[in-house]
């Protein structure tokens, strides 16, 4: 694994896991979920490239602007500026690595933001999202609910004159500006048509949706609107093998 | 930014991110920032960055990392744990090596705390450790401010009872994310002893205390009641900051977090830390350092983060 710095100015950062043994034609680049979510899903998503490695994929995670350790700060992000990213890693990845194929390997908002950058022309052959909310609309809400119990759970074990309170501009303590807001709401899952391969990851624990594409189930649940998982490790260990060989059978 | 990903330990298995300032100083101690729970190297809401480009404006290099097993930092090649200390101390090699430093401050968060406090305890190259949130020891004030809470809330109350009701009645998964203990502290004599060894060695040391967990530390001054000798001590700060969470949610929280260790390392660390370490570490040719010269040649504007310009400054407990 190589961690490195990339993109205008060098200020996105990322981490390749070069691909083992006879490398694939297809390098997959990973789209993390953003704020409490990209936590709890970090290790869980080294732990998937280090195993896509192993069959052959050269994968890269990296930090949407704003967000980990890539540069600025959260204020200022834009929609655009991430999408602008992603085509930005895609670009790295295969130029490092030399492989034809791209696949976009999203999770929860990183699956809109995979498909919302082919929409815009990114050129990838498979689309892969995990557990992606039908709109960018429903899971904002879904963040929301979870940052107004999150914080009544917390007031129940705090005497009166120290109970905290939700912020607006904030979801669950990371700030969310409102044109950030406003643009993710119009997100949608749908594929545009013919651009990409679409396939379609879904936790044990998530209902399932309007068939659009293949969608591959997996066994482990996602936990995503449980709020005694907010801040604990999500290991999705057999979600995780599963997602390894069907890709491995899939894609070249 | 004057920032670099640094591999390092045994196969170069550990990650860290290397934040400069604009001017080296190889004399003023580095800051190393282990993870806050499982939590990886950015921290709860990007604290650690935060905290680490604040370091970098005080004229401070640190080191925000993954310990073995945590975010990007593998496990030793014999499938074992690893053990903080040992990552820590692989930490400040490196930058030892790199010419970056020869003494060390170390910052820890609820589970970092305890990383920090053994490795203070461990290596006598940490002249500076902040722990918070870390161990808390109940006083007789502490219980009876409890005891007044749950009796004059009936919420708490209510919920008190709830909770044992549920421990003695419903039964456990194999694995209950509610159960996930991040560390257990030592005995207070252990701590006892410890922080006395720390005032020995001129350790500088700073405590702070959030409100969230009011079953165990519930008033300013409540550390000095268990540790007397500490009160005295002036390379020391204990802060009490009861409108504030455990994970600093709030940007308000986290800047006033962030003031308060920019206070202390400034006035207990830096002022201190400055007549004892005239030994300038001699500069050699090192690829590394050529690497940060390189950097500091080509230095940005940091970002200013907007919520420590703004935040009220968090007061030391009064005893």
């Amino acid at each position: 694994m190589e961690p490195l710095y990339f993109g205008p100015r060098r200020r996105l950062f990322g981490l390749r896991s070069e691909a083992q043994g006879e490398p694939r034609r297809t390098a997959i680049v990973v789209c993390h979920s953003w704020g409490v979510e990209y936590m709890r899903s970090y290790r869980a998503l080294y732990l998937l490239a280090q195993q896509l490695a192993m069959r052959g994929f050269d994968t890269l995670r990296f930090d949407y602007s704003g967000t980990g350790d890539s540069a600025d700060g959260e204020r200022g992000i834009t929609l655009a500026q991430w999408i602008e990213d992603i085509r930005c890693a895609a670009r790295e990845l295969q130029e490092l690595s030399g492989a034809d194929h791209v696949c976009l390997l999203g999770l929860r908002l990183g699956a809109l933001l995979g498909m919302h950058a082919v929409a815009e022309g990114l050129r990838a052959q498979t689309v892969a999202l995990w557990d992606a909310p039908d709109s960018g609309n429903e899971w904002i809400r879904e963040l929301q609910e979870l940052d107004r119990v999150h914080y009544a759970r917390k007031n129940r074990y705090l005497p009166r004159e120290l109970r905290l309170e939700s912020l607006p501009g904030e979801m669950l303590g990371v700030p969310w500006p409102r044109a950030l807001d406003e643009a993710v709401s119009g997100l949608s899952r749908r594929a545009p048509a013919g651009r990409a391969t679409v396939l379609r990851l879904r936790s044990a624990d998530v209902p399932p949706a309007v068939p659009e594409g293949e969608e591959i189930r997996l066994p482990d649940p996602g936990h995503w609107n449980d709020v005694t998982w907010l801040t604990r490790p999500w290991i999705p260990v057999n979600s995780q093998r599963t997602i390894v060989s069907e890709l491995t059978e899939r894609l070249a | 930014m004057n920032e670099r990903a640094l591999q390092f330990g045994p196969d170069r298995r550990l990650i860290g991110i290397l934040s400069l300032p604009d001017d080296l100083d190889a004399t003023r101690p580095a800051v190393l920032i282990p993870n806050t729970g499982v939590e990886h190297r950015v921290g709860p809401n990007r604290l650690h960055i935060q905290l680490s480009r604040a370091f970098a404006r005080l004229g401070l290099v640190s080191l925000r990392l993954d310990l073995s097993g945590m975010g990007d930092s593998g496990l030793p090649a014999d499938g074992a744990r690893g053990d903080p200390v040992v990552d820590l101390q692989a930490a400040m090699e490196r930058l030892e090596r790199m010419k970056l430093a020869r003494r060390f401050a170390v910052v820890g968060l609820c589970s970092g705390g305890n990383d920090a406090h053994r490795l203070a305890r461990a290596d006598p190259r940490v002249v500076a450790a902040a722990f918070v949130d870390h161990y808390q020891y109940p006083t007789p004030r502490a219980l009876a401010i409890q005891l007044a809470q749950k009796l004059t809330e009936s919420r708490r109350a209510l919920n008190f009872l709830r909770r044992k009701w549920n421990e003695l009645c419903r039964p456990r998964s194999e694995y209950d994310p509610e159960l996930v203990s991040y560390f257990e502290q030592p005995p207070r004599e252990v701590f006892l002893d410890d922080v006395r060894a720390f005032v020995e060695r001129g350790v500088a040391l700073f405590f702070l205390y959030t409100g969230e967990n009011q079953n165990a530390y519930n008033y300013a001054g409540q550390l000095y009641d268990v540790c007397p000798a500490l009160r005295d001590y002036p390379l020391q700060e204990l802060h009490y900051v009861p409108r504030c969470d455990h994970t600093f949610t709030h940007e308000r929280m986290r800047g006033q977090l962030i003031e308060a260790l920019q206070h202390w390392l400034a006035t207990k660390v830096l002022a201190t830390q400055a007549g004892r370490a005239a030994d300038h570490p001699e500069q050699d040719s090192d690829a590394d350092l050529a690497f940060v010269q390189a950097l500091q040649r080509s230095r940005t504007q940091h970002e200013r983060v907007s919520a420590e310009l703004s935040a009220p400054r968090c007061r030391p407990a009064s005893p």
